[in-house]
């Protein structure tokens, strides 16, 4: 259902990343799952998908990189918003006791909500996250205190390991993967096909897509995860590898 | 293939009279293996233009909280060379297929038709009744005149059936009879229902095409009383649609004359509608003691 929202604050976390947070004038009316995500509509010029980042006592909380029109939006304009959601599956934590959150660039925006559970449920987490320019990184425990181990991977090699984040993660769980019950992965698509690849037979990985999204509701089609017969908005946006390899396979080509 | 729920429809014989609504999903052969694997007995495509068409930018669907949606997706398709990969990709799965088609000229809809004949689709769909579309649609639907010469031209040069989708107008008993008379096997009524959603607190219409088309419950009382009302007048075979969510409902629409079905905006909100809907009427048939679905078409008409 549609629901308005007061944009209330905005901070910079770096040179490029935002976190807006959303007065709601009637609350989800459900808890959100992490990677779950809304729609937010920018009345006027867009509607953007972005996941839920955080969910509090009628906030809500986004993190986004400005990419075009509707992200600069969401940066510029105050004053009312829409929401849609939570839409998508999410994923639960209940069964697991250790994770590990691998992200590349805006890929970071689910961990906050991500933390949050499975503090709740006493997961332990740690997180690998890989950017191009070590400008963009903030201190994820300003966001996350909870999480236990912060990696961090930079492509200027300013700043943590020297490279993407699916290299570092590809060291790393070669030593550690056995700790971890699951691996999420958040990411562009080349990065996450990379993770499935070379992880994905050492640890269970879960991987969270993204797609066109239009409508959100499973009519329009636009989010269909080509040439698997699945749709982002209704399916995903979470998956295991097994699931969506030929998806990952298929974009590759282009 | 015979069974209780068997039904025959624009010369079509299907497993059962549950159809998906034109416009939910079915512009690409990935669709259609989700909506075949949902259980509906004939697959209807979203309505095909000449041309590929974007549709509009988001928002283009909002749900109500009166319940049902609100939708302009602006005809989003990827025009005529996109037909035959989803006549392919039905086959394949053995579902028949029906192609939605609408046109700017009456040349456009015979292109379009001849196309869908061409790549094996089992009927086309003439859509004459989009909402918010403009130049498209409505216009053409609410014109009984209009309607007769666009059927009569499409019949007239394709073997397989023509199916014509009205919309909600003043004239559409008079509209329905056109398009029967012009040579229209069956009827799809109603589409959606010109409508719109405002947001209170930015004072904006919410969909960027300002108005869209109301679908789901609120709508159906409405259709209902529109395939009511064109079965008593014509007794035509009709395909309801409109709201339509659950065994009672599609139970209904038969009693008011409909042989078939089509679910679109409950399918959006419960992805085992169709399997409850079947099992549903076959459990009131039995109450009733009918074996046929067929045998219980129009029966609200004394
Ligand atoms: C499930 C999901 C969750 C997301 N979560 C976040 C998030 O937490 N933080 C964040 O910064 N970004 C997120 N995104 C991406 C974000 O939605 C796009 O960056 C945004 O829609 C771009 O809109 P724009 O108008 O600013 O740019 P545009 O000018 O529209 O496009 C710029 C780029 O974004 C891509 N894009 C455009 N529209 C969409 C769309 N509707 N869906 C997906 N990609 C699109 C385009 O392909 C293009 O490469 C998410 C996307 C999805 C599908
Ligand atoms: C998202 C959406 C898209 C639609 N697109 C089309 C379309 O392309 N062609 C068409 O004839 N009808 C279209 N319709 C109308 C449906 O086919 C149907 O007539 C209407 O929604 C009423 O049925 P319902 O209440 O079961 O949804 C669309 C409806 C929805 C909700
Ligand atoms: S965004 Fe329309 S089906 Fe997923």
């Amino acid at each position: 259902m549609f629901r308005s929202a007061k944009k209330t604050r905005i901070m910079i976390l770096s040179e490029k990343y935002y976190y807006v947070e959303f007065s709601l004038l009637e609350d989800l009316g459900v808890e959100p799952r992490p990677l779950q995500f809304v729609n937010i509509w920018i009345p006027g010029v867009d509607e953007v998908p972005m996941s839920i980042s955080q969910y509090t006592e009628e906030k809500l909380y986004v993190l986004f990189k400005v990419v075009g029109e509707g992200t600069r939006g969401l940066r510029d304009r105050w004053g009312f918003f829409g929401v849609k959601g939570p839409l998508g599956n999410g994923i639960s934590l209940n069964n697991y006791s250790r994770v590990l959150f691998i992200a590349g660039g805006t890929g970071i925006a689910p961990l906050p909500l991500l933390a949050r559970h499975a503090e709740r449920n006493g997961v332990e987490l740690d997180v690998i996250w890989g950017v191009k320019k070590s400008s963009e990184l903030f201190d994820v425990k300003t966001l996350a205190p909870s999480v236990n181990n912060v990696y961090y991977a930079s492509e200027d090699c300013i700043v943590g390991y020297c490279g993407r984040a699916s290299d570092l993660a590809e060291r790393f769980l070669r030593e550690h993967a056995w700790r971890y019950d699951i691996v999420i992965c958040v990411g562009p698509k080349n990065m996450l096909l990379d993770i499935c690849r070379k992880a994905g037979s050492l640890v269970d990985v879960y991987v969270s897509l993204e797609a066109i999204v239009k409508c959100g509701f499973g009519a329009c089609g636009s989010c269909i995860l080509k040439p698997i017969p699945k749709l982002l908005c209704t399916d995903g946006p979470v998956f295991k590898c097994n699931e969506v390899y030929k998806h990952l396979e298929w974009n590759s080509q282009y | 293939m015979s069974g209780i729920l068997n039904t025959r429809i624009a010369g079509l014989t299907l497993e059962h009279p549950v159809l998906n609504a034109s416009g939910i999903l079915g512009s690409d052969p990935e669709h259609i293996d989700i909506l075949a694997s949902h259980g509906f007995s004939a697959i209807v495509t979203k309505t095909f233009t000449l041309n590929p068409r974007e549709g509009y930018n988001p928002p283009i669907l909002v749900e109500l909280r009166s319940g049902g949606f609100l939708n302009a997706i602006g005809l989003a398709n990827p025009g005529i060379q996109g037909i035959k990969p989803l006549v392919d990709r039905a086959k394949l799965l053995g579902k028949p297929i029906i192609i939605s088609i609408s046109g700017n000229s009456i040349e456009e809809f015979t292109k379009i038709a001849e196309v869908a004949e061409d790549s094996g689709a089992s009927a086309v769909e003439l859509n004459l009744s989009c909402p918010h579309v403009k130049g498209l649609g409505l216009e053409l639907g609410s014109d009984p005149f209009t309607v007769f010469l666009v059927a009569r031209e499409v019949s007239s040069i394709l073997k397989i059936p023509v199916i014509v989708k009205l919309g909600l107008s003043d004239r559409i008993i008079e509209s329905a009879g056109k398009a029967l008379e012009a040579g229209a096997r069956a009827l799809t009524l109603i589409n959606t229902i010109r409508a719109l959603a405002i947001d209170i607190y930015s004072f904006k219409p919410i969909l960027s095409n300002i108005y869209g088309g109301l679908s789901g419950p609120p709508i159906k009382p409405i259709a209902l009383r529109v395939v009511y009302d064109v079965y008593r007048e014509h007794r035509a075979e009709i395909i309801g649609c409109g709201g339509i969510s659950n065994w009672t409902d599609a139970a209904e629409f038969i009693l008011a004359g409909a042989r078939a079905i089509q679910v679109g905006s409950a399918f959006l909100k419960n992805r085992k509608v169709v399997y409850e809907i079947l099992e549903g009427i076959k459990k009131w048939m039995n109450v009733l003691g009918y074996s046929s679905v067929e045998s219980l078409v129009g029966r609200s008409h004394v």
